[in-house]
């Protein structure tokens, strides 16, 4: 499959070149839509995922069905050596991720795997929104977060924000690229490419109230059938201080699907960094007052 | 019920020692961003101090210090434009005042600062020159100096601030890193400054040696939040201190060259023009081994997996102030 570009902007005629100054003028207009202020969609009841790990088969029709709607290139397999996931993380063009963990005790008597399909967490409050500079990270009307494509011209900041690790530049159109919880397919009612294929419902999607209600209801039933380890990553406020809209159904540590324990939100750091900078200002400008204003 | 571990091997904690963050993509041309900006901001802060605080000889110093202040500012645009992964749309930046981005803010604060900073050399090149440019008689010279050392004071610290506002540990870990850089850039520019007076023949002595005492109080500061921000940082600071690649330019570079060789050289080497020149180009030599060590180690910090547990491992706390 050839490596097509996810972006689109710009005005090209069929054969990918610019004829004349007509066209020339419309693709300065075109250039030049990404500064206008549009009025944005009335917000909608705020969507997102429960990924029921304890469902999950590892089948993957999750990572296909998403590079088919988005027309995402493939990538060379990478094989690990150590476990059935060949496709090993999220990045600019692979945005769901299958997970294959083999835990074998050392009696081998009771082997199982954890699988589950990892995703964009569409937080709350998400750290690359939150310090993208150009604006082109956004929250949509069903309060997912966004990158604007015509806009973004990677700077690379969410990349190096994103506690997960989702986000990353694409080395082959050099902007910011991650899971849009198919914004295209939401515009006209239906829902995301993953959710629609999963043969199990492990990828569920819909209202964020009702699929918390039904992830609290699937804990309870799974703890009165013996799986007390079974528990919610991200359906509450704890993390990132407002909750992802793309949760997750675990029955171990964070860490062993590859998951911060407790992810950090990198704009608290702000405060502080700026203060301690202004106290080593006010130092250092002591400093040169002193030094210069001696005789 | 039996242990479990995460591989078959073991009870490493993690996913197949698969990474959990992304590294960053930023190259040379952040870390020399890094230190042009800081020195020019440097350079400013002196020049300023000099012509605010000093005498008619410091005044005359403060015109090298604005044309340098100039000279180094000239490239980083550049620079962060090549940067960028999508150079031609650098525009975009305008767009938007984010105050909860240091980048935003961060280019705003650059533009501020560019203005202040050519205006003052426009000035300065009138005054070296022997006549004025045409309009430099109307530039409010005092007004300049202090706005614009605001702007520099920001231009100096917020690129730290702007790395510890991420998820790499040896970055975010610590919130010294902004007042490092801003200590970092003071004492490059009082370093160039110093290092261009001693060049200069014809300039006397004393500016020069009312340079020395300040060099020293301000690499004293440098090395203080450097050591700060390396005990905060604990163990995420290993990959810049540990014996690879990175720690030798760390230790040796930033730490051995660029603060404590100029720092020595002040207190007991001999005081003449010569070692001055050179204990200035080893503090310069130290910013940008500093800068850069710290942005390559960043990639190494955010591909390790045992790292970013622990960092985070426990709930940040809620004291935020």
């Amino acid at each position: 499959m050839s490596e097509r570009r996810v972006s689109n902007a710009g005005v090209r005629t069929t054969d990918g070149t610019l004829h004349g100054s007509w066209h020339r003028l419309r693709a300065a207009v075109a250039a030049l839509s990404s500064l206008r202020k549009f009025e944005p969609p009335a917000p909608r009841s705020a969507k997102g995922f429960f990924t029921d790990t304890t469902l999950c088969i590892g089948c993957k029709a999750c990572e296909v069905a998403c590079k088919e709607w988005n027309q995402l290139p493939s990538e060379p397999p990478r094989w690990t050596g150590t476990s059935y996931d060949n496709t090993g993380a999220l990045s600019a063009t692979t945005w769901r991720h299958v997970l294959f963990v083999e835990q074998i005790p050392e009696s081998r008597q009771t082997p199982r795997w954890l699988l589950m399909s990892d995703v964009c967490k569409h937080c709350a409050n998400a750290p690359c929104q939150e310090v993208c500079p150009t604006g082109a990270i956004i929250r949509t009307e069903f309060d997912s977060v966004y990158v604007q494509d015509d806009v973004c011209n990677g700077c690379g900041y969410c990349v190096v924000a994103c506690p997960f690790g989702v986000i990353d530049r694409s080395p082959f159109d050099g902007g910011a690229h991650k899971c849009t919880l198919c914004y295209d397919r939401l515009k006209v009612g239906d829902e995301p490419a993953c959710a629609r294929v999963c043969p199990t419902r492990s990828i569920q999607f819909g209202d964020l109230a009702e699929l918390r209600a039904r992830a609290e209801q699937r804990i309870a039933e799974l703890h009165a059938r013996g799986e007390t380890s079974a528990y919610l990553y991200g359906a509450d406020e704890r993390v990132l201080e407002g909750g992802l809209h793309a949760f997750f159904l675990l029955v171990d540590r964070p860490d062993v699907y590859n998951l911060p324990a407790h992810p950090r939100r990198p704009v608290r750091n702000a405060r502080r960094g700026y203060l301690m900078t202004a106290f080593t200002a006010a130092v250092l400008m002591v400093i040169g007052m002193l030094g210069f204003a001696r005789r | 019920m039996e242990t479990r571990g995460s591989a078959v091997n073991g009870p490493e904690r993690g996913y197949y020692g698969l990474p959990v963050l992304k590294p960053p993509v930023w190259r040379w041309e952040i870390w020399s961003y890094f230190f042009l900006g800081g020195l020019s901001a440097g350079t400013f802060l002196v020049a300023s101090l000099a012509r605010l605080f000093g005498d008619e000889d410091d005044r005359r110093a403060s015109q090298v210090g604005y044309l340098l202040s100039f000279a180094a500012i000239l490239p980083c645009p550049l620079l962060l434009i090549k940067d960028l992964g999508r150079p031609s749309r650098f525009l975009n930046m305008l767009r938007i005042v984010k105050p909860s981005s240091p980048m935003s803010m961060g280019i705003w604060g650059l533009i501020a600062f560019s203005v202040c900073s050519v205006l003052s050399a426009w000035r300065a090149l009138g005054t070296v020159i022997g006549h004025p440019l045409p309009l430099s008689r109307a530039l409010p010279e005092r007004l300049l100096a202090l706005v614009g050392s605001a702007a520099a004071l920001f231009i100096g610290g917020y690129t730290g601030v702007l790395l510890s506002v991420t998820s790499v540990p040896l970055w975010s870990r610590s919130v010294l890193l902004g007042p490092t850089f801003l200590a970092a850039a003071f004492s490059s520019g009082l370093a160039a400054l110093g290092l261009a007076l001693a060049l200069c023949r014809g300039v006397p002595n004393r500016t020069l040696a009312k340079l020395r005492p300040m060099e020293v109080a301000a690499l004293a500061v440098e090395g203080a939040m450097l050591a700060g921000f390396a005990r905060q940082s604990d163990r995420a600071v290993r990959p810049v201190v540990s014996s690879d690649e990175h720690g030798r330019g760390f230790l040796l570079g930033a730490v051995g060259v660029g603060i404590i060789l100029p720092l020595l050289a002040h207190l007991v080497g001999p005081h003449h023009r010569r070692s001055a020149a050179l204990s200035s180009v080893c503090a310069l030599v130290g910013g940008v081994l500093l800068r850069r060590v710290l942005i390559e180690g960043g990639r190494a910090s955010a591909e390790d997996p045992q790292v970013t547990f622990w960092h985070t491992d426990r709930p940040p706390e809620k004291s935020q102030w």
